[in-house]
């Protein structure tokens, strides 16, 4: 397969090229720029300075390429959860059959078979994100940005979640690209794990995880994803001690 | 038709209106409503048998105040002849063209004016001036530009029911929230869908809460214009039988009134309950 490449500058010193089909994490102290830096890969801000190509092409506004999952699921409350779904293929003019047998399919694979019928009020928050990523992925993009999806959950829905997008990721190797701020969450996930630093947003560090897949939750107490802890933390540290030397924050690290 | 005045006369920023009933808790609402009602009806039947008997025993004139027993027999009377059907159906025709032309106005300008600021900065001293002045101190003019016809009507109630329609239109379009607007963005949604798919839905809730002060607000402004000038409608029917002293026939339009404003508070509930549907199914929440 041709590796065709996103390439990413973000502010001055931040190179980034993604291959296709790899799972990057982002990590770094708040205030870093990573939502910001996702918003301008989905072309949804424009950047003050540099450029996101995807595939050699500028992206100035959101692309039909890219699919987008945010902290707070976004779905539209009028809509069932297959509607929902629906939604990302009507505005691309898919035919009604179709988009229905797209969304039908999205859904079982996130275990939501069943659930087709019902409004978001109506789901817990871990099947909400589940539809939310289903929606992103309905339209077969080339890149699902994922700016802290599983930060607003409880601990074991984000294990459960964690393990489902790679089962799924593992199926449809879309590139991904992931915002956290929790370490291990970063590296239990990531083909790659990106630092930030704090203001001015660059890549302070690009670490290569190299753990065997499919990772299973065990791995966590694994001698070499202890080392990769490490190795993120070291390189975090400065950061977030930087940063709160900039704003006065609190531990932003509980993890 | 103070209260309704009162409302509009919110000076300044764009406050929507609301209804008594409150979003929380609907299915309890309902049975309480149910409840409400049941514990009510003694003392609206001593109202009722207060008026037929007071008038027979003197208590108070029976020429200003016949017994319900022949209010009824008017109203019947009335229904019979085909009067009261034609009079309810002019008057709801006058309601529903004025409701129906604010409904079509206000919500493309209501959009407008929620969605860029710069529109709303330049027409919100013009639509605050509007809505101050009170659609009856206007009927003259819409005499004068109308005619003594249907159009001065139509325009009175499309006057009193499009500041209901707008002002909410606009605080609902305001108040999306704009994470959906993002999503929606991100999956490439068009300006046009944006308006369509995404604003619209969300802005229901508000909009139909006005429809629903509007459309009562459009009856009573029928009802205002046709005591002032018309020959026909239920406002005529009430304030020709009073000039006529035809009090039993009078006292017959003005319940025929209140049954009107019932039946149809009643259906804009109802529709307000189907139009929102959505927002009432949280009480089941799996895992």
């Amino acid at each position: 397969m041709a590796r065709r490449r996103i390439g990413l500058r973000c502010s001055t010193a931040s190179d980034l090229a993604i291959r296709k089909g790899e799972f990057i994490t982002l990590v770094g102290p708040s205030g870093s720029g990573k939502s910001v830096l996702l918003d301008i890969i989905g072309g949804l801000t424009q950047a003050s300075g540099g450029e996101v190509q995807l595939d050699g092409k500028l992206i100035t506004r959101p692309d039909a390429r890219t699919g987008y999952v945010f902290q707070q699921y976004a779905l539209f409350p009028w809509r069932t959860a297959l509607a929902n779904i629906e939604y990302a293929l009507e505005v691309r003019g898919v035919s009604k059959s179709e988009r229905r047998a797209t969304a039908k399919h999205f859904l079982s694979l996130f275990g939501l078979a069943g659930f087709e019928d019902r409004f978001p009020n109506q789901l817990s928050g871990g099947m909400q994100q589940r539809v939310a990523i289903a929606r992103a992925l309905a339209s077969n993009p080339e890149v699902l940005l994922m700016d802290e999806p599983f930060a607003a959950l409880d601990a074991q829905t984000r294990d459960i979640l964690q393990d489902e997008l790679l089962r799924i990721w593992g199926k449809i190797k879309t590139t991904v690209v992931f915002v956290t701020h929790a370490i291990d969450e970063a590296i239990y996930l990531a083909d790659r794990v990106v630092v930030m630093t704090a203001r001015p947003g660059t890549v302070k560090e690009i670490i290569e995880i190299d753990l065997p897949r499919p990772r299973y939750g065990d791995i966590r107490s694994s001698l070499e994803f202890n080392g990769y802890r490490a190795r993120v933390w070291e390189a975090l540290r400065d950061e977030v001690n930087k940063a709160q030397k900039d704003w006065g924050l609190s531990a932003a690290f509980a993890n | 038709m103070a209260y309704l005045t009162d409302k509009l006369g919110g000076a300044g920023s764009f406050q929507p209106f609301t209804m008594g009933t409150k979003e929380p808790a609907k299915r309890k609402r309902r049975s309480a409503e149910a409840g409400t009602v049941s514990y009510g009806l003694p003392l609206l039947f001593s109202f009722f048998l207060l008026w037929e008997i007071a008038p027979r025993l003197g208590w108070l004139n029976r020429i200003f105040f016949p017994p319900l027993s022949e209010v009824l027999v008017a109203w019947k009377d009335l229904l019979v002849s085909g009067a009261l059907g034609e009079h309810i159906g002019i008057s709801l025709q006058r309601a529903a063209l004025g409701f129906g032309l604010a409904v079509l106005v206000a919500i493309p300008l209501g959009f407008l004016m929620g969605r860029y600021s710069r529109f709303e900065k330049i027409s919100d001293l013009l639509v605050q001036t509007l809505r101050n002045t009170s659609q009856f101190a206007l009927l003259p003019v819409f005499i004068l530009l109308f005619g003594i016809g249907e159009a001065s009507k139509v325009a009175m109630t499309f006057y009193s029911s499009i500041f209901f329609l707008l002002v909410n239109t606009i605080s609902g379009v305001k108040g999306v929230d704009p994470l959906l607007i993002r999503a929606a963005r991100s999956m490439g949604t068009t300006d046009l869908d944006l308006f369509r798919k995404v604003i619209l839905p969300a802005s229901i809730p508000s909009i139909v809460a006005g429809a629903r002060l509007a459309v009562k607000s459009s009856i009573f402004a029928v009802i205002g214009a046709e005591m002032l000038a018309a020959k026909s409608g239920l406002g005529y029917l009430i304030q020709q039988s009073q000039l006529m002293m035809e009090t039993a026939d009078m006292y017959a339009g003005i319940l025929t009134l209140t049954a009107v404003g019932l039946v149809v508070n009643y259906l804009l509930v109802w529709f307000e309950r189907w139009a929102t549907a959505w927002k009432d199914h949280s009480e089941a929440s799996p895992h």
